[in-house]
């Protein structure tokens, strides 16, 4: 099957102690596929490689090719994305984070809320968060074995015009390891969120409360420019379009570059890229941490990494 | 990927489907709870473990080529016309 690509997690333990931390996310060269199509087949083509978010890429492409030909998107809550993103984040919260803390997925409450927010439904996802399930996942959260907040900085909402006096183009540098003002930055719920911790009970139940904060404020009517699900594009001149579109994990950044009506370059900055950087969150959590037993060492790196959620698969190596 | 049977233990939250890319065929455990439901015979777009959208035969097969023409290129293969013969305004969703 086509490889979207992976997260390789090295660490080197030298005396009970996580000593060295090696973060690579490996990503298919997808210029590389791109370059020289006709710009319409390649906004098709990228969404199905990168389908796990197919609806925010599929726009991401479209915009950024709209763009360079001049037409712009000034910031705007996409509602297609949005409840993209609002899915998103029920299905972490509902299946995947109770099998994380040993509790049973809820398949139930997870079917309701999702036809709520397909259907535009607030007060039906305000009932199925009111549920006392809810309690009990955050309790449970709140008990983890979890790590204080690192350094990493949080990167601020911004739009695509904005992203311009940051990045004037992007390139495949960028792609493979992008930094804001110089140093990593992590994306997502929990950076749109400012960086809140309702709990203050650690660093993954932060990320997860981000999460539910986005489905309370949806359900409360209370979305806003700048949550999940906003979309923007900018004109950055001589057939070169820019795209931002905040996903469930995060910033994405599509920029094309068209020679005629065909693809000349074709740059994706993926949030994956953000929160997987060698020196970001994932490096603070991890490096000069005690790992004494196995299994506790693979439980915590678990927990850490579905906090920050890649969008492929991830794998870890540990050497003694 | 198409459904094969429902993974009857699951309780519907899972279905065995089969695709192929290339010379590779592949038999996957999907969750299929992002679509709600699945019957043995439809055709569902897969990525990590789950069926993330129901697709008609025709554009199941319209994504494989194209799927394969991104893999040859991948590859360094630089005659690629023949894998995008026709993709049509419809993204995957």
């Amino acid at each position: 099957m086509l490889d979207a690509g992976r997260v390789h997690i090295q660490l080197r333990l030298v005396a009970d102690r996580i000593a060295e931390v090696e973060i690579r996310s490996q990503r298919p060269n997808v210029a590389r596929a791109l370059r020289g199509k006709p710009a319409a087949q390649a906004v098709q083509l990228v969404p199905l490689i990168f389908a796990l978010c197919g609806r925010a890429q599929g726009q991401a492409a479209g915009l950024a090719l709209a763009a360079a030909r001049g037409v712009e998107t000034p910031p705007m809550l996409d509602a297609a994305i949005e409840i993209e993103v609002l899915r998103e984040h029920l299905w972490r919260l509902l299946l995947d984070l109770p099998a994380l803390l040993g509790l049973p997925a809820q398949r139930e409450l997870f079917l309701k809320a999702q036809q709520a927010v397909a259907t535009g439904d607030q007060p039906g996802l305000q009932t199925v968060l009111a549920q006392e399930f809810w309690n009990e996942l955050l309790q449970r959260l709140d008990e983890l074995v979890q790590p204080e907040e690192g350094v990493t900085a949080l990167l601020p909402v911004m739009s695509a015009r904005q992203s311009l006096a940051a990045w004037s183009r992007l390139n495949a540098d960028i792609a493979a390891l992008p930094l804001w003002q110089g140093e990593a930055a992590e994306t997502g719920a929990y950076a749109r969120w400012g960086g809140q911790n309702p709990t203050a009970s650690g660093a993954f139940a932060a990320r997860w409360h981000a999460r539910s904060a986005e489905l309370w404020s949806w359900s409360a009517g209370e979305q806003k420019v700048g949550a999940g699900g906003t979309a923007s594009a900018a004109d950055n001149g001589a057939g070169v379009g820019r795209s931002l579109i905040d996903t469930a994990r995060g910033l994405l950044m599509h920029e094309i570059t068209l020679d005629g009506d065909r693809i000349a370059d074709y740059v994706i900055v993926a949030p994956t890229e953000w929160n997987f950087h060698p020196r970001g969150s994932l490096f603070d959590w991890l490096h000069g941490r005690p790992a004494v037993d196995d299994a506790s060492l693979r439980e915590f790196i678990s927990q850490a990494i579905a906090a920050l959620d890649p969008c492929v698969r991830w794998e870890l190596e540990v050497i003694k | 990927m198409q459904v094969i049977e429902l993974d009857a233990a699951s309780g519907g939250a899972f279905a065995w489907c089969e695709g192929e890319l290339g010379s590779e065929r592949r038999r996957e455990r999907l969750n299929i709870l992002w679509l709600g439901d699945v019957v043995p015979g439809e055709w569902v777009y897969a990525v990590l473990g789950q069926a993330r959208e129901r697709l008609t035969p025709e554009r199941a097969e319209e994504i494989r080529r194209a799927l394969e023409g991104v893999q040859a290129a991948l590859a360094g293969e630089t005659q690629l016309d023949g894998y995008f013969p026709d993709l049509t305004s419809t993204t995957v969703r």
